[in-house]
């Protein structure tokens, strides 16, 4: 009995932190396991621990550290606190408060507060998961000493009927499953051995991917192949990430060197989609660090940029190439220069380096690309918005410049719009205050009454313009409900030109109101009851 | 939160020299201009935050300072993001060097702008890409502040005075002038030259065409040092001999040019074709006039001095005008009847400054052709002109044979002798001549009196009268005997219930008293109220000898006459004084008295001209509404009062009736005021002196509709009454009924009386009632008065104790029959403690009808808010004594609040209607509505549907 066991405090107390650490996405997703009743054999370890067993598209293994929920561990491919942990979490939390109060805070606008983990690319390399795949009872021509060109030679008699399963299946479930199931080839493989093969199954399944939508460029399951090709990449960030390059290069050197053709040869896709040059400049940062190879493939490039013959999309691609380069040689100015110009360049084609920035603690160079990519980032969905902002305050407190943090964050609207309020408010600048409320056009219904009432009583001058507006909005309107909004408003307005000694000025307001609506009989006769003495 | 998109701007320059601005969204849909002005002008105050700009449908219109200030450091939103198009952001471009232009000063008026007939401006050193449409720009700009600022006004004045060759545009510039010499008229540019060339006129001394031209040249820098050239000298030759500095003789030339000028503009030397002609410097009395009047100002303008006579300026400005003298001997017999009509005799002299002439003197002069004119030492001019405007007015003002008091008094109170007293520096001799009518010690008299009541002797109270006049009746009726002594009518106009009547009695009997009146007064009153004269008359006056002419046994023709002989005062009702129009035209009336004499509004109706044919030495009307707004009412009053003197129906209705309706002209409205002034006596009783014991209390009904939520319960309500009537005993029956109307009283207050909730967050908005009570309650507040509020019902008391105090109205207080003794009196005692601060003492009392209708004294308290209706208005009006009692200092407003469509309008009807039954019943509470048929059930209690509210 969880009730017994546990206390209100400890489960509130879980709660705060989860939401400090864990995105609203994942709380939701938490949540719904938990109201489906996935969640079982929930009990109490060690007094601080809570384990359980979670149903998801297979049952993993869920240990919720109630002191440092960070440090808690699901046996699911995701490396961050997951909707598995999360579900766990419900399943306390829901003996003592209401959990839908609780949703519906975390999916309200929050602060997310910077944690290391959130540098950490989501999908970890899991060998056991590997392991449990059903691809034992297939019949495999390849062994752990197979060169990576028989791989691609397997991967493709593997997937012989897999375009006709996509088209006539759900395609990104085929293609998963695809994916998932051809690394069961290499369980028994040693570690490094068989990362560098997740790594190429990865890539030969995201250029089919790619493949397959440049052939079905129709296709009803675009936008499910977007998030297809998007987890692809995930994970590929995350084997890399946790794979042990340096062992790979030096056991693996003739594997590595197929890598690196393999990977040049990508230049020769077509740069409108964007999936395959994230894998390229990926492999590149990680993996293929060799200075040689870096500067042969810059010369490759250079010569394709300069080539008379290249066609201007060929350029474009080059020097889109390039560029990555630029910022592997520190040459940051020069690959921003590039990249800025290409508008279809959103947040996340940057927030790869960025994190990669912050996880090597480069925290002025982190900086530097968010002063350049402010536009962007005040345009990110609020998920994405969150971790940079996350990321850069650590990085302002880095530096020591965190008293910026708030005057600062004008930079980065809208997004960041409800910090840069409050921040506002506490400093008490009103007039950018009320600026920026108008700005976003915010109903007054939605302004907290207490924040309007306290610059009523500092500096009620400044309320003038946003409840004048509101009058004007309101006369809009052309109906007698509003009209009498209206003279209530302008009650308050007179009051305040009252005490501001400007009653000659309110005066000048009313009367040329009165005139300037002279043709609403309605609100003209809610003016006269209003007793504005015309 | 919505997302912000960029505003996308874009301008444009108009033919009239505003400029258009117009926003887009980034999808390219036209922001409307409300919006887009409140964006632009978010922190503009003097545009009220773009409140006022003017838009159309595009976008925004500036002015062009208003669009220079804009471009140059736009008041907008800061936390929006803008882009601008490429006219857009060259206009910002202009508009700083436009500002730095100015701010440097460095532009200069524009030649070829004055050419062409307009005032503009050129900036110097403009930058290369400054382009032409800047400059107009900066023109207007100018032009506006030069319009728009006071001080820069004035000062463009000031300049104007210096330089008036400023003035000079379009076709009157020379064609011979070049820039650089205009701009030296205009003294933006000095002029080099050592000299000026003067022109002096010396006037005649002896023969009236013996004028002088002199010529000089006047040294810049000493402008005491003149040198005179003799008219030989004026030619190109005279250089030689002219005595001037040696050093001046090399711009002889600048001198010819200028006597150039001089030719040009000189009618009589203009004519002459040889330019080497000579330069008339003898001048006859008519080239005299015309150089004075018209020559001068436009050598000034071509930059030549002129020295005038130091009298001229003075003769310029004297207006002529017309001078009634009223003979001394008019008015002067007190005794004598004048009437408005009254002849007067009068000396007719124009006077122009300090001579005056007949017209015959005049006609003399004019004859001989003299336009200037010493006259006693004096200069005048004399202009053909000015004596067909003599003859004019005199026409028009003897074409009536003379003029009459009444001339005379419109003359006196009309405004046009205010319009003299403006500055008027050049007289328009368009303009006909004012009259200014001379009065003579007798009249200036009367006048002031009739102006200012209280200069009008009080008469004492006559021994006759039976009972105490209070001080202003006396007033009134002193004042309708003194108008009665110069035979001029009087309009009574006294608020309801402060003595009309009395005051008419005590005026029978003064005139009674000074000696026996040959003939009866007639007294026309409605007949409703002949009985109530009769009775009055017999209580105040029983003197007086009162003959009622009404009725079927009235005496009619020739038994008449001897049946009023020896009356004092006949009474006769409106509809006889058209009917027995024959009889009563057979007298000259010592006064006719109209009572309500707004029966004769309507001038056309037989009756009224009837009336106002009847002859009478002295007429009355009294009249108890304010008829002073009501024009054509007005009219017909007055001109049974004082015939004529308004004028004709037609006039006045041109004159005044249809501009006051069409415009409310203040100004006109002011003199009809004035004119009527004179003979309307109106006191109203919040009149301090007239010192009632009680200020006002103003009744007003709140009308307020039911929500959608009261209107749903409350047909719930009735149906469920309904429905359960049909099998309930007539016991049963009467209680179903009662507690259905308690219910229903509820519900019209707020519904959550009757869902029994405890408290809920949005009360205001389920009732309207409350909405309304809590605006009340604010305007109240916001003038530091304090207010009542009844109810009878406890919970509402309760939920508008609760809901006031959080408004932040506390402490709010309840008295109910509940409430203990003790703490009765404290409330009262804190509420009434006017030395007490707010917080401690509570500005809103709110009491149960049932236990605070009665004896308490809650006089700081000067508003009364009925939150529900009770059947007898006799229980309301005790309620609300409690504010409106000895030591109410204040007036009383009651507001009593109706739900529309319910039972409470019905029963607010009833009271209204006072139905006979309904009064008789009423009284005794609610119990008689269980009587009333289902039917009469029906109709009392069922929702009307046109008055719920239709916002949910």
């Amino acid at each position: 009995m969880l009730q017994r066991e546990l206390t209100r405090e400890q489960a509130i107390q879980v709660g705060e932190q989860i939401l400090i650490a864990v995105e609203g996405h994942i709380i939701e997703r938490g949540y719904t396991y938990f109201s489906d009743g996935v969640v079982f054999n929930t009990r109490v370890e060690q007094g601080h621990y809570l384990t359980s067993d979670v149903q998801g598209s297979e049952v993993y293994h869920v240990r919720l550290d109630m002191e440092t929920v960070q440090n808690s561990t699901c046996t699911c491919p995701y490396s961050r606190i997951c909707k598995h942990i999360a579900a766990t979490f419900f399943q306390m939390y829901s003996v003592f408060e209401n959990p839908r109060t609780y949703l519906t805070r975390s999916q309200q606008p929050r602060r997310v507060t910077f944690s290391p983990h959130m540098l950490i690319p989501a999908y970890k390399y899991s060998h056991t998961a590997t392991s449990q795949s059903h691809t034992a009872s297939v019949s495999f021509s390849l062994t752990e000493n197979s060169s990576v060109k028989e791989w691609w030679t397997f991967f493709e008699s593997w997937t012989r009927n897999l375009f006709a399963a996509m088209e006539s299946y759900r395609a990104s479930s085929e293609l998963l499953s695809s994916y998932q199931n051809v690394l069961g080839v290499a369980a028994s493989w040693p570690k490094d051995r068989a990362q560098l093969f997740v790594i190429h199954a990865n890539l030969f399944h995201l250029m089919k991917l790619t493949q397959f939508v440049n052939t079905y460029r129709q296709s009803y399951w675009f936008l499910d192949l977007v998030q297809t090709a998007e987890r692809l990449l995930d994970q590929l960030e995350g084997t890399l990430y946790f794979a042990d390059i340096p062992a790979l290069l030096t056991d693996h050197q003739d594997a590595i060197v197929e890598t690196l053709h393999l990977t040049k040869q990508l230049k020769e896709n077509e740069a409108t989609s964007l999936y395959w040059i994230f894998a390229y400049q990926m492999l590149w940062w990680m993996l293929l660090k060799k200075p040689e190879w870096i500067q042969e493939e810059i010369h490759v490039l250079d010569q394709l940029i300069d080539d008379e013959n290249s066609s201007a999309a060929e350029k474009e691609k080059g020097l889109l190439l390039r560029a990555h380069f630029h910022v592997m040689e520190k040459e940051d100015e020069a690959a921003l220069r590039i990249w800025k110009r290409m508008s279809r360049l959103n947040l996340s084609f940057y927030l790869s380096y960025m994190k990669s920035f912050a996880r090597n603690g480069e925290w002025q160079r982190f900086l530097d690309w968010t002063a350049s990519l402010t536009t962007l980032i005040g345009q990110a969905d609020s998920q994405q918005y969150r971790l940079v902002i996350a990321i850069w305050q650590e990085a302002m407190e880095k530096v020591g410049r965190s008293a910026e943090c708030g005057a600062k964050l004008k930079q980065f609207l809208p997004s960041s719009y409800h910090e840069y309020a409050a921040y506002l408010y506490e400093e008490r600048q009103f007039q950018q205050w009320i600026d920026l409320q108008m700005s976003f056009q915010v109903p007054m219904a939605d302004i907290s009454i207490m924040q309007v009432k306290e610059i009523e009583e500092a500096e009620p001058t400044l309320l003038f313009p946003f409840y004048l507006r509101e009058v004007n909005r309101l006369i809009a309107e052309r109906n007698r409900t509003a009209y009498k909004e209206a003279i209530k408003l302008m009650k308050k307005v007179r009051t305040i030109y009252n005490k501001a000694n400007q009653d000659a000025r309110w005066e000048r307001y009313v009367d040329q109101l009165s005139v300037k609506h002279n043709r609403l009989r309605a609100f003209q006769e809610e003016l006269r009851r209003g007793n504005f003495n015309l | 939160m919505n997302t912000v998109t960029t505003l996308v701007l874009d301008g444009e320059l108009l033919a009239d020299g505003q400029f258009l601005i117009t926003g887009k969204d980034t999808q390219g849909a036209v922001i409307d201009p409300e919006e887009l002005a409140g964006t632009l002008f978010a922190w503009d105050e003097s545009s009220y935050y773009g409140t006022f700009l003017d838009k159309n449908e595009h976008g925004v219109l500036l002015s062009p300072a208003k669009a220079l200030s804009f471009f140059v450091s736009p008041q907008w939103l800061l936390h929006r993001t803008y882009s601008s198009s490429t006219p857009f952001e060259q206009f910002t471009h202009v508009a700083v060097m436009i500002r730095d232009t100015l701010a440097q000063g460095s532009l200069a008026p524009d030649f070829s702008s004055w050419k062409k007939g307009q005032i503009g401006w050129r900036a110097l050193h403009a930058p290369h890409d400054f382009p032409e449409y800047g400059h107009r720009w900066l023109s207007l700009v100018l032009e506006e502040s030069l319009q728009g600022s006071r001080e820069i006004g004035r000062r463009w004045e000031q300049l104007l005075t210096q330089y008036p060759a400023l003035y000079v545009m379009g076709a009157e510039l020379s064609p011979h002038l070049q820039e650089q010499e205009w701009l030296q008229s205009i003294g933006w540019l000095p002029d080099t030259t050592p000299f000026r060339t003067c022109l002096q006129i010396v006037e005649a001394e002896e023969h009236p065409n013996d004028w002088q031209l002199q010529v000089y040249l006047q040294n810049r820098e000493e402008p005491d040092q003149l040198f005179l050239i003799e008219p030989h000298q004026l030619t190109a030759e005279g250089v030689a001999t002219a005595r001037i500095p040696a050093d001046w003789r090399e711009h002889w030339n600048r001198f010819l040019t200028d006597l150039g000028k001089c030719k040009e503009i000189l009618p009589w030397l203009k004519d002459t074709q040889d330019k080497q002609s000579r330069f008339l410097t003898q001048l006859t009395n008519e080239q005299a006039w015309i150089f004075l009047t018209s020559s001068s100002l436009q050598l000034v303008q071509a930059g030549i001095h002129v020295f005038l006579p130091a009298w001229w300026e003075q003769v310029r400005r004297v207006k002529p005008k017309l001078k009634a003298k009223i003979t001394s001997s008019v008015g002067a017999s007190r005794q004598s009847f004048l009437g408005v009509s009254q002849l007067m005799d009068f000396e007719w002299k124009l006077a122009l400054g300090p001579v005056e002439l007949t017209e015959e003197e005049f006609e003399q002069l004019i004859k001989q052709k003299q336009r200037l004119l010493k006259i006693r030492g004096h200069w005048v001019q004399l202009t053909p002109d000015l004596f067909l405007q003599l003859q004019e007015a005199l026409k028009k003002n003897q074409a009536k044979n003379g003029m009459t008091l009444r001339d005379v008094m419109r003359m006196h109170l009309s405004p046009s002798v205010e319009a003299e007293e403006l500055p008027d520096d050049e007289f328009d001799f368009a303009t006909s001549l004012t009259v200014d009518v001379q009065l003579n010690q007798h009249l200036r008299e009367l006048l002031n009196q009739l102006q200012e009541t209280k200069r009008i002797p009080i008469m004492e109270q006559p021994s006759t009268f039976h009972g105490t006049l209070r001080n202003y009746q006396l007033e009134g009726s002193s004042w309708l005997f003194f108008l009665r002594r110069f035979g001029l009518g009087a309009c009574l106009a006294d608020d309801m219930g402060l003595g009309k009547t009395v005051q008419f009695i005590t005026y029978l009997l003064h005139v009674k008293q000074h000696g026996p009146a040959s003939t009866p007064s007639l007294l026309i009153c409605p007949t409703s109220v002949i009985g109530n004269w009769q009775k009055e008359l017999k209580r105040f006056a029983p003197s007086l000898q009162v003959m009622i002419h009404y009725g079927n046994d009235r005496q009619k023709k020739e038994a008449f006459l001897p049946a009023i002989k020896g009356a004092d005062l006949v009474i006769t009702s409106y509809a006889l004084s058209h009917l027995d129009e024959q009889e009563l035209g057979m007298v000259t009336w010592d006064t006719i008295c109209l009572d309500e004499a707004q029966n004769i509004k309507n001038a056309y109706t037989k009756q009224a001209s009837a009336v106002r044919d009847l002859k009478a030495w002295h007429r009355i009307a009294l009249t108890g509404t304010p008829i002073e707004n009501r024009l054509s009412e007005l009219w017909s009053i007055f001109d049974f009062l004082n015939p004529g003197y308004l004028g004709s129906l037609g006039e006045f209705t041109q004159r005044f009736v249809h501009p006051i309706e069409r415009d409310q002209d203040q100004q006109l409205i002011n003199q009809v005021q004035r004119l009527i002034q004179p003979f309307l006596l109106r006191r109203v009783k919040t009149d301090p002196n007239i010192q009632l014991d009680l200020p006002d209390k103003n009744e007003s009904k709140e009308y307020v509709p039911l929500t959608t939520e009261q209107g749903a319960l409350y047909e719930t309500a009735i149906q469920d009454m309904f429905d359960r009537m049909e099998k309930a005993s007539p016991m049963e029956r009467r209680g179903l009924i009662l507690t259905t109307l308690t219910r229903l009283k509820q519900l019209c207050d707020h519904p959550a009386l009757i869902l029994n909730e405890i408290s809920t967050a949005d009360e205001a908005s389920r009732s309207h009632k409350l909405e309304r009570l809590l605006e009340l309650v604010e305007d109240l507040r916001q003038k530091k008065e304090r207010c009542l509020i009844f109810t009878q019902y406890i919970e509402m008391g309760n939920l508008l104790q609760r809901v006031l105090t959080r408004e932040g109205y506390g402490p709010v207080y309840f008295l109910n029959g509940s409430t203990k003794k003790e703490k009765r009196d404290e409330m009262i005692a804190r509420f009434q403690d006017a030395t007490l601060p707010d917080h401690e003492r509570g500005a809103v009392f709110i009491l149960s009808l049932r236990a605070g209708g009665t004896g308490l004294n809650l006089t700081e308290a000067n508003h009364v808010i009925h939150v529900d209706r009770w059947w007898n208005p006799a229980v309301e009006n005790q309620a609300t004594d409690r504010a409106h009692r000895i030591g109410q200092q204040r007036n009383v407003h009651v507001y009593k609040f109706i739900s529309l469509g319910t039972i409470e309008e019905r029963i607010d009807e009833m009271m209204e209607r006072k139905l006979s039954l309904s009064q008789q019943i009423v009284g005794t509470g609610e119990s008689w509505i269980t009587e009333l048929s289902t039917e009469e059930l029906r109709d009392l209690f069922t929702l009307r549907h046109d008055w719920l509210d239709t916002k949910g």
